[in-house]
């Protein structure tokens, strides 16, 4: 290694519980080089910080009794996983067939009959399920020991070896005196019991995986790449950025792009939840993953491999699933003096029983009901199993959660501060209005200001421009005007166009067009003033409205949040009329209008500072301080790739009602965590005293051992049957006048693509 | 087409492209209402989505 701090990810086998994950931690936080070690016992792996090379770290973790593995890069992290996942079903098999005739006899003897085995006869079928499936217990119990710390297998091993040991003196010390009582079979129950356990929690637990396999089962292993005019099929790692692709009809696409040729359907709905599929033109952008409905489409690759949406999608599931949860820290400290505590306290029960009755027999079962109930696994389940499910349901649903910390802070969230534009609106604005002497030419000066403009006022106004036909215009030293709009030089005279801030600034008067601009502003519109400056004079010409859409799901999306008692605001940087009739509409009582960007966060920080937990919402490039300073980011997809990285959490559409879900399923993991903490936490405390003083016998014991763990990981599981909530679609629109009829109208767009149209007819049918 | 889409919601919005058969309706109707009243109109909905 070359010194730098890099973030390595280990496979760990062997790891049985908590108490194994404590110490393969420790014992690479000891390394040197290793700034941070994180370990999680669900998806047996290490995530590594530092600048310890893989052979040292593979070193240490062989030291301390486990395996480790390098995990190569993203695409392969899975598949050890899907090898080691189920322990083979067989032992149990070969364990439960052994013990069943040490067991018989005993439930024979509650209704009178009497089969009693002969002695040596229970020790042929005792040892091998002792000394031979269960010499896991002895070879993971032996790591722990040599490592001066201890986990359940040593927990079982010492138990089980007890009440085998004992047997085997009973029945050679005792010949002859009739039929000394012995406990093997308590010894192979137990055995048989915990190797069932971990058989079920080893399938539960691969099911926690499956979001993460249901998205990689969307790559496409295959390309159709087409070169010089002819059409290859290559593995799909051999198509590069640039590669012309072609997607047949009910074909994957194989890689983020753009189209450039033919017209279809996407159905995208694994990688954004969005159930209907969606139109894709030329110039649209595909997600790799996606698949091709009915038309033929070629899309040119703009990210393969490691770069493409959807590896980062597994990427940020796997990170997620990979840090821990702040409350699983305490969790870790519980388990790391967990064993010592249990074996001192089978040791008293032990010496106490023994000296207080003089009947060191029955002592000696008491101490090994102690260790064998102890369940050190439980606990370590009970956090990371939760985690997994709930991020992999919430992945499903179109919600990313990117790691442990954002899921535990958003069930928490008192508010919710929203961008309005592209995040309650649409953010695809139209003109919708013009005013001034001459409406043509401040629609042409407008154009002419902001042609190089990619923001969406801008392609409004070009939009409006083209549909009116004017030409082209040739403007010069065209420069954006942060918050306040553009300015460029035009014939000899200098254009500006933006909001009454600039005007002021300007020391524009605006005259007898402020009336129309009140009217248009209380209709909710976005108004942008043009001013020329000639002869030092500067000349308001006119105005141009602009009308965007609320989304269909905004309004219940507030009220949802409402319902769950969060508060909503709404951050804008247009004027307080348009901010205020969308608020109004949507039902938001807070809302601040004519921010700059740079302002967002601080709106936002200053909302944390009077003590509440503030979520932000947003999209756009400028809302990325924002996202970052609030205790929760949630960016909207499809807006700008840096508003994702900053963001603790990523909608995957661009649908507000996902923040209510999001926030939801946060509320729902963390309410299992808590609960399978406080059984695991329960069941010990209760488990334990209860061995101690002599009221279970060990294999009643060992059966509630290997229920309480798979009992947490069957009570994550339900979190799998999580659904968003099903919100009533409204749509609004404050494009007025151009789309009268959509005026408070609670209506939906869609489009459908019909067969059969040959001439003019359906129109009037 | 427009009128079968509007005996279900008068108010409703119908644009139609000959050219990449297309049909953008804006209602309040429920969009599978509105693919069936288009399909018993003789002209079979072989797409659909939220546009």
């Amino acid at each position: 290694m070359d010194g730098r701090a890099v973030e390595q990810n280990f496979y760990i086998s062997g790891m049985t519980c908590a108490s194994c994950v404590a110490r393969v931690e420790k014992a690479l936080v000891d390394l040197r080089g290793v700034t941070d070690a994180s370990v999680n016992l669900a998806t047996e792996k290490a995530t590594v910080r530092g600048t310890a090379s893989p052979a040292e770290v593979i070193a240490v973790v062989d030291r301390a009794g486990y395996k480790a593995t390098k995990v190569e890069d993203s695409s392969q992290r899975r598949a050890p996983a899907r090898r080691q996942g189920v322990a083979s079903w067989w032992p149990v098999l070969a364990a439960a067939l052994l013990t069943a005739p040490l067991v018989a006899p005993m439930v024979a003897q509650l209704f009178g009959g009497d089969w009693m085995l002969p002695g040596w006869l229970q020790l042929v079928l005792a040892t091998p399920v002792q000394f031979w499936l269960g010499a896991r217990f002895y070879r993971a119990g032996w790591k722990a020991v040599r490592a001066l710390s201890g986990n359940m297998d040593l927990l079982v091993a010492i138990g089980t070896s007890a009440a085998y040991g004992l047997s085997v003196y009973l029945l050679v010390a005792q010949p002859g005196h009739g039929m000394p009582h012995l406990y093997f079979e308590s010894s192979a129950v137990v055995i048989t019991l915990v190797l069932l356990g971990k058989w079920l929690e080893s399938r539960a637990k691969l099911q926690t995986v499956e979001a993460i396999s249901a998205l990689e089962a969307l790559r496409a292993t295959e390309a159709i790449v087409r070169r010089n005019g002819k059409d290859f099929v290559v593995p799909v790692d051999e198509v590069c950025e640039g590669d012309l692709l072609v997607v047949r009809p009910g074909g994957r696409v194989p890689a983020d792009g753009t189209v450039v040729e033919g017209c279809s359907h996407l159905d995208e709905s694994l990688l954004t939840g969005e159930s209907l599929p969606v139109t894709k033109k030329p110039g649209d952008r595909v997600t790799g993953g996606a698949v091709n409905a009915e038309g033929m489409l070629v899309v040119k690759a703009t990210a393969v491999g490691a770069a493409t949406m959807l590896s980062q999608i597994i990427k940020l599931v796997e990170d997620a699933q990979a840090v821990k949860a702040p409350i699983q820290r305490l969790v870790d400290r519980v388990s790391a003096v967990f064993v010592p505590v249990v074996l001192l306290i089978s040791l008293v029960t032990l010496a106490g029983w023994g000296l207080a009755t003089g009947d060191w027999q029955q002592a000696l079962l008491n101490a090994v009901a102690v260790q064998v109930i102890a369940c050190p696994c439980a606990l370590g389940l009970a956090t990371p199993t939760s985690i997994m499910v709930g991020t992999g349901v919430a992945a499903r649903h179109g919600i990313l959660i990117k790691d442990a910390e954002a899921l535990e802070t958003a069930h928490a969230l008192d508010m919710v501060v929203f961008d309005k534009t592209g995040t309650l609106t649409e953010g695809k604005p139209k003109v919708v209005a013009i005013e001034g002497a001459s409406p043509r030419r401040v629609l042409e000066l407008a154009w002419a200001a902001q042609q190089y403009s990619d923001h969406p006022l801008a392609k409004a106004v070009a939009e409006a421009a083209i549909d009116q036909h004017l030409a082209p215009p040739s403007a010069v030293n065209a420069c954006a005007l942060p918050g306040r709009g553009v300015r460029a030089d035009l014939d000899g005279v200098t254009v500006y166009l933006g909001n009454l801030r600039l005007m002021e600034e300007l020391g524009a008067a605006i005259g007898a067009l402020h009336q129309a601009a009140e009217i248009h502003e209380d209709n909710g519109r976005t108004v942008s003033y043009l001013a020329v400056e000639a002869g030092g004079q500067v000349r308001v010409e006119g105005l141009l409205a602009f009308g965007d859409r609320i989304k269909a799901s905004a309004q219940s999306a507030v009220a949802r949040l409402a319902d769950m008692g969060l508060t909503s605001m709404m951050l804008s940087g247009d004027n307080k009329g348009a901010a205020r009739s969308v608020a109004a509409a949507l039902g938001i009582g807070h809302f601040v209008a004519e921010i700059l960007p740079a302002d967002k966060a601080q709106v936002v920080a200053e909302t944390m500072q009077s003590g509440k937990m503030v979520g932000m919402v947003g999209d756009g490039i400028n809302d990325a301080p924002a996202l970052a300073a609030a205790d929760v980011g949630f960016a909207m997809a499809g807006g700008a790739d840096v508003a994702m990285h900053t963001a603790g959490i990523t909608l995957m559409r661009g649908d507000p009602a996902l923040v209510a879900d999001a926030i939801d399923i946060s509320h729902r993991t963390y309410r299992k965590i808590r609960q399978n903490l406080g059984w695991a936490f329960i069941y010990n405390a209760v488990g334990i005293p209860l061995a101690a003083f002599g009221l279970l016998n060990p294999m009643l014991a060992g059966a509630a051992m290997a229920l309480s763990s798979v009992s947490v990981v069957g009570n994550a599981l339900l979190l799998r049957r999580w659904e968003p909530a099903e919100a009533g679609k409204q749509a609004m629109s404050t494009h007025g006048a151009a789309t009268p009829s959509l005026k408070g109208a609670k209506t939906t767009m869609y489009e459908l693509t019909v067969e059969g149209m040959s001439c003019g007819h359906p129109l009037a049918a | 087409m427009t009128k079968s889409v509007q005996s279900l919601d008068e108010s409703a919005g119908v644009t139609v492209d000959l050219l990449t058969k297309k049909v953008r309706v804006d209602s309040r109707a429920d969009i599978g209402k509105i693919a069936a009243a288009i399909d018993e109109a003789g002209y079979p909905v072989t797409a659909r989505s939220a546009a």
